[in-house]
């Protein structure tokens, strides 16, 4: 076919350069144009184990975050105190695991800490709405505001924070690696939690974890984080959070919504049930 | 052996049987009620195993329509159809059904597969057949059936549910059917199944974008999960076998024995057409392997098929090479096919398994076995109602023991003719070598006494007085335990005729063999004779039989210089007085 | 004359008088039980209009049995193979199903939810005449409908181990409820217009409310692992088909209102609802079964 092929361009092309050109490849025998062919491919292909991964144009700021987390800065202390030194959290103090968080999200969370609560910059949407027939629940908000987020300790922090910082300490934290200690529990709470994590109360019109937080409580994209390998204070505190109105940094009011319909066990038995399962993240 | 042009010849062959085998897979795989997958799976690895272990180079194994109806009858009382344990049960069929054939086949056993007779074949085929086309009919109308039902409740079903016929079902499975059966008849070449059913469902495609789909309301075969390699093995384990073992373990020989049945059947008719030599343990050990290795790729049980050997063989195919090659066209056929597949109508399926139920009931082959032989008939009709009112399985056995019957009843008919007067002349032994004995071997018995007695009348011998109230017994053939009866009904009628007195000559050229019961019968009648005084003398062709009738102590009571050999070689013209 | 007068005059003030009351008395009426910690605390952020709460009480709907209740026999391994078909049913019922929805897309919460189209209620109604078909149809034929229509696939046959998987889940849910009987929490909440429907108001509303969770192009989004929504499609080849009954604008409607933003049922109007719903109908998906190619060439849109 190389022969054909080459035919093919001998009768198109008229010019003497390209007749010598062709000349020249005519005279090279079929194998001979196999072999040059493959090795451009071996060529290409062993060069990208030469160099080192240059697909990770991360990592500049990979390792600024990282020195920000475990050193910290100046006025801003280090995040692993808190959050531990692999960032995997710290169920005493119901501080959350970072390690493996889309990046986004961390970075989002950080914006809602820093944000002034009587500031929030609210936009109005314009939607007519009607109000005179139907009864609404409260929770729905024809004003989207972003939201604020509680916390005595991580307000203060947050505001210290630039948006660089923000986006290193979310990029080194997205690339930990962390596994999770299944914990153990009886057999009674982790059947309600499981019940409540795969189909929700239905009576109450509860949609499962899952169905937004992914199988497993694994995290679906920048938006609904990870549920499994947080600490069981953590989960409970921000659903105490939620139903408190402290924390509002919700998209359209979904978790609100949601937490509204949480008792305290449910709570329990729900976040024991995450801390029950295997899970790992970025782990080879 | 593999040279150019039998490479040729044999990928033309394989890709032929390769395209032919892929509607009747999935037909057969259904008919066995498993998914339309494990069809698929039972046409490639089995088939692989059985061309590079079996001894046959054309044999094609692959589903077979019995086997299915076999697999589908079994099962039924312990699983729902196509749920995950019916198709384990099918998967442990096969392993069993493989151990067996193993076994056989390590054992040497193969040559029994010989012995059975063709007309139970036939018969167990026929109503196969005919079971096929019953149990397809519901599925060609578009009706649910309950099919495990005996016969005569099916088709009184198939009868009530015509009202409720979809009629579009009927009308694509007509098409495909009118198609499949002018494609034979006109076109006897083209491979008329899967020209059949791309016809009907081109037909049925073109119906459903006229009228719309859900007006149609054709069922359909649905999506296929395929897997490159997928794994399973068969299941013993207490709660999942115990409680079907009492049904499959019986089963499992019947499908053994039924698979070897046809594969040795196939195997001997190929080498027939080709001239191969086939060794029938090997064939066996082929398919046991074939089914052994197929239970652990989720196959179900399998043996050779007869259409698909005899069209293989008709396209070229000369070597295993052509089942390896069919085996590949089917993967990648597949490959492309599967989304096609899923729109296949179910009354198409059942039109081709009507096409293939038919074409099982051969009209020339139960012509020529019924008008054989007398008993041939009787067989015929035994093993076909006890397919359709039995089932298969009891059929199987049924058959078995039909042929062995038979077999026997053939074997133990050695030919006992009394001669006297003339006709026993020839066996009269002489002091001199006067009388000249033709010792060659003559084949119609009319021939030899004829020759005889020219003999005696050329050389005009005087026939000694003594030898006047002397019967001469010939025996030829088998004298066994099975046949010993016979013997003693004409030695009884002797008896009668001359009291017990007279001499009797028993001439044992053409006996074949003689085992202790028919030597203790010989010398019963030698006690009694030698008693009143009269003579025996015996004549044998060689000294094979030597050792029974010396341990019977016929020998003994007859007197060794009574028994006269006959020599090999043909131009002898004195007998020899040996012992 | 002056007393007809008088009389309107006296109905009409105590009309609003009572009202007054009323709306007073309804914020002092709420059990305390159904008060939540966020009415009582202030949030942070702008508060907003608090009326009427529809609240779903426990105690109203039929429970179906938990599914750490499953029996470990036969029966159970059905049951079990039913739900893994309900929630998974583009792996489980591979051979049937035709897009990328589950059952449990649009029957939420693995058929549980009151007003999400519960299997429970729904199983002592079979067999049903339905104006759809004309006929009286078995729970085994919907669910073939179901089959073709809403997951755009083939429908298995009535003897089928998937069909008889399904039937057995929706038996062992609906244990306990009552037969024939309409139960509350049955299928869909009504919903009525109040203007005309705007297709343009419902990409608003879809923009701000669903954009969110069922994407951009209303294609849904895929799970990590790339097997299977995690939020379903809503047009596009691999949702419902046109024959389906979320092709009826009301149904949607219905759906929308009674479920969707999921979590927050009953959160958007009447009207909005409609709305979104009249702008999803607009939206192309696969051609409706039961139509000819010519006429759904022609008339694509055109009802059954």
């Amino acid at each position: 076919m190389g022969v054909v092929l080459i035919k093919g361009i001998d009768v198109e092309l008229g010019s003497n350069i390209q007749r010598s050109l062709v000349s020249r490849l005519k005279n090279m025998s079929g194998w001979s144009v196999v072999l040059a062919v493959l090795s451009v491919f071996l060529f290409i292909f062993l060069v990208q184990f030469a160099l080192p991964f240059s697909s990770d144009s991360q990592e500049p700021y990979r390792l600024v975050g990282e020195q920000l987390a475990l050193n910290g800065n100046g006025n801003i202390p280090a995040c692993a105190p808190c959050h531990g030194l692999q960032g995997q959290g710290n169920a005493e103090i119901a501080s959350p695991r970072l390690a493996g968080l889309h990046p986004d999200y961390i970075k989002k969370q950080l914006e809602d800490y820093a944000r002034d609560p009587l500031n929030t910059r609210a936009v109005v949407e314009p939607i007519a709405r009607d109000y005179v027939k139907t009864p609404r629940t409260y929770g729905d908000l024809t004003v989207f505001t972003p939201g604020t987020r509680y916390d005595p300790k991580m307000n203060e922090l947050a505001k210290m924070l630039s948006a660089e910082d923000r986006h290193n300490l979310a990029i080194y934290y997205s690339k930990l690696v962390f596994v999770a200690t299944p914990k153990a529990y009886d057999f009674e709470t982790l059947e309600r939690g499981e019940d409540l994590a795969l189909r929700g109360k239905p009576e109450y019109g509860l949609p499962a974890c899952d169905s937004c937080h992914g199988p497993g409580g694994q995290g679906f994209g920048a938006i609904f984080p990870p549920l499994a390998g947080q600490p069981v204070t953590y989960i409970i505190a921000q659903i105490n959070q939620w139903q408190a109105g402290k924390r509002d940094n919700d998209h359209l009011a979904l978790m609100r919504n949601i937490a509204d319909q949480l008792t305290d066990g449910d709570k329990v038995n729900v976040a024991a049930y995450y801390d029950n399962l295997s899970y790992s993240v970025n782990s080879e | 052996m593999l040279d150019r042009e039998v490479i040729k010849a044999d990928i033309i062959a394989g890709v032929t049987a390769g395209v032919l085998i892929l509607p009747q897979a999935i037909a057969l795989a259904t008919l066995a009620g498993l998914p339309p997958e494990y069809g698929l799976y039972t046409s490639i690895f089995p088939v692989m195993f059985a061309a590079l272990f079996g001894s046959s180079w054309h044999a094609m194994s692959g589903p077979n329509t019995a086997l299915s109806i076999l697999i589908a009858f079994t099962i039924a009382p312990y699983a729902s159809i196509a749920s995950p344990e019916w198709i384990q049960y099918a998967i442990t069929l096969a392993f069993m059904a493989g151990v067996i054939q193993v076994t056989l086949g390590l054992l040497r056993l193969g040559v029994i597969f010989n012995y059975f007779s063709q007309t139970v074949t036939i018969a167990l085929v026929t109503g196969v057949g005919i079971i096929i086309i019953v149990s397809q009919l519901g599925n060609f109308m578009g009706v649910l059936m309950n099919i495990a039902e005996p016969i005569e409740n099916a088709i009184p079903q198939v009868i009530y549910g015509i009202s409720r016929a979809n009629g579009f079902a009927v009308f694509v499975g007509a098409v495909t059917v009118l198609s499949g059966l002018l494609l034979k008849h006109y076109y006897p070449k083209l491979p008329f199944l899967i020209i059949a059913v791309i016809v009907g469902m081109l037909f049925s495609t073109g119906l459903e974008l006229t009228l719309g789909t859900s007006n149609v309301g054709l069922d359909k075969l649905g999506t296929m999960s395929l897997s490159a390699l997928p794994l399973s093995s068969p299941d013993f384990s207490p709660e999942n076998f115990a409680e079907a073992s009492q049904g499959l373990l019986p089963a499992a020989f019947v499908i053994a024995f039924l698979g070897l049945i046809q594969a040795s059947l196939i195997a001997r008719a190929m080498a027939i057409k080709s001239g191969q030599c086939i060794d029938i343990n090997q064939e066996v050990l082929g398919q046991g392997i074939s089914n052994l290795a197929g239970s652990f790729i989720s196959c179900f049980p399998s043996c050779s098929s007869f259409n698909r050997s005899a069209s293989n063989f008709e396209s070229g195919g000369r070597t295993p090479l052509s089942a390896l090659i069919s085996v590949v066209t089917l993967a990648i056929l597949i490959v492309f096919a599967a989304p096609l597949i899923a729109h296949m109508p179910i009354s198409v399926m059942a039109a081709i398994l009507l096409l293939v139920g038919a074409g099982l009931i051969k009209k020339s082959d139960i012509k020529k076995t019924l008008l054989e032989k007398r008993e041939n008939q009787f067989i015929f009709a035994l093993i076909l109602f006890s397919t359709i009112y039995g089932g298969v399985d009891y059929a199987v056995f049924f058959g078995i023991a039909l042929s062995i019957i038979a077999y026997l009843k053939n074997a133990s008919k050695p030919e006992i003719e009394l001669l006297t007067g003339k006709d026993a002349q020839q066996y009269f032994p002489q002091s001199t070598s006067v009388l000249s004995v033709q010792n060659t071997l003559i084949k119609e018995g009319e021939e030899y006494y004829q020759s005889s007695e020219n003999q005696c009348n050329e050389l005009n011998v005087e026939i000694p007085k003594q030898f006047d109230h002397v019967t001469v017994l010939q025996i030829s053939g088998s004298l066994f335990f099975g046949s010993v009866f016979r013997l003693e009904d004409t030695l009884t009628d002797l008896r009668k005729q001359d009291g017990g007195k007279g001499d009797l000559i028993i001439s044992g050229e053409n006996l074949q063999s003689i085992d202790s019961t028919g030597a203790e019968m010989l010398v019963k009648e030698a006690q009694s004779r030698t008693k009143t005084g009269a003579r025996m003398l015996l004549w044998l062709r060689n000294h094979n039989h030597d050792a029974v009738l010396q341990s019977s102590g016929l020998i003994k009571i007859i007197g060794e210089k009574n028994i006269y050999y006959l020599k090999e070689n043909n131009n002898e013209n004195h007998q020899d007085h040996v012992v | 004359m002056k007393w007809i007068f008088l009389k309107w005059v006296l109905f009409f003030s105590f009309y609003n008088v009572v009202l007054s009351v009323a709306a007073q008395e309804i914020g002092q009426s709420l059990d305390s039980l159904e008060v939540r910690p966020s009415l009582v605390n202030s949030r942070l952020s702008l508060p907003t209009q608090l009326t009427q709460v529809h609240v779903i009480s426990p105690g109203e709907y039929f429970a179906p049995p938990l599914v750490a209740d499953i029996s470990d026999d036969r029966f159970g391994d059905m049951v079990r193979m039913g739900r893994n078909i309900f929630i998974n049913t583009d792996v489980y019922a591979k051979r049937y199903a035709g897009n990328g929805l589950n059952c449990s897309s649009c029957h939420l919460q693995e058929g549980r939810k009151p007003h999400g189209i519960p299997l429970w209620a729904a199983y002592g109604r079979y067999p049903m005449y339905r104006h759809k078909t004309r006929t009286v149809v078995t729970l085994e034929e919907r669910i073939q409908d179901c089959f073709i229509y809403s997951m755009d696939g083939i429908a298995p046959t009535l003897d089928a181990p998937e069909m008889k998987a399904l039937v057995t889940y929706t038996k062992w849910l609906s244990k306990g409820s009552p037969v024939g009987v309409d139960l509350p929490g049955r299928g869909l909440p009504n919903v009525s217009r109040t203007q005309d429907l705007d297709p343009k108001r419902g990409k608003i509303v879809y923009e701000t409310r669903c954009e969110l969770c069922h994407g951009k192009d209303g294609k849904g989004q895929k799970h990590t692992n790339g097997e299977g929504y995690i939020f379903p499609p809503l047009w596009g080849g691999d949702s419902y088909n046109k024959g389906s009954g979320l092709q009826r604008v009301r149904t949607l409607a219905k759906f929308i209102k009674g479920n969707m933003p999921l979590g927050a049922s009953f959160s958007l109007t009447d009207q909005e609802s409609l709305d979104v719903a009249i702008y999803i109908w607009l939206q192309e998906r696969p051609r409706n079964p039961k139509m000819s190619w010519a006429m759904d060439f022609f008339f694509p849109n055109m009802a059954r």
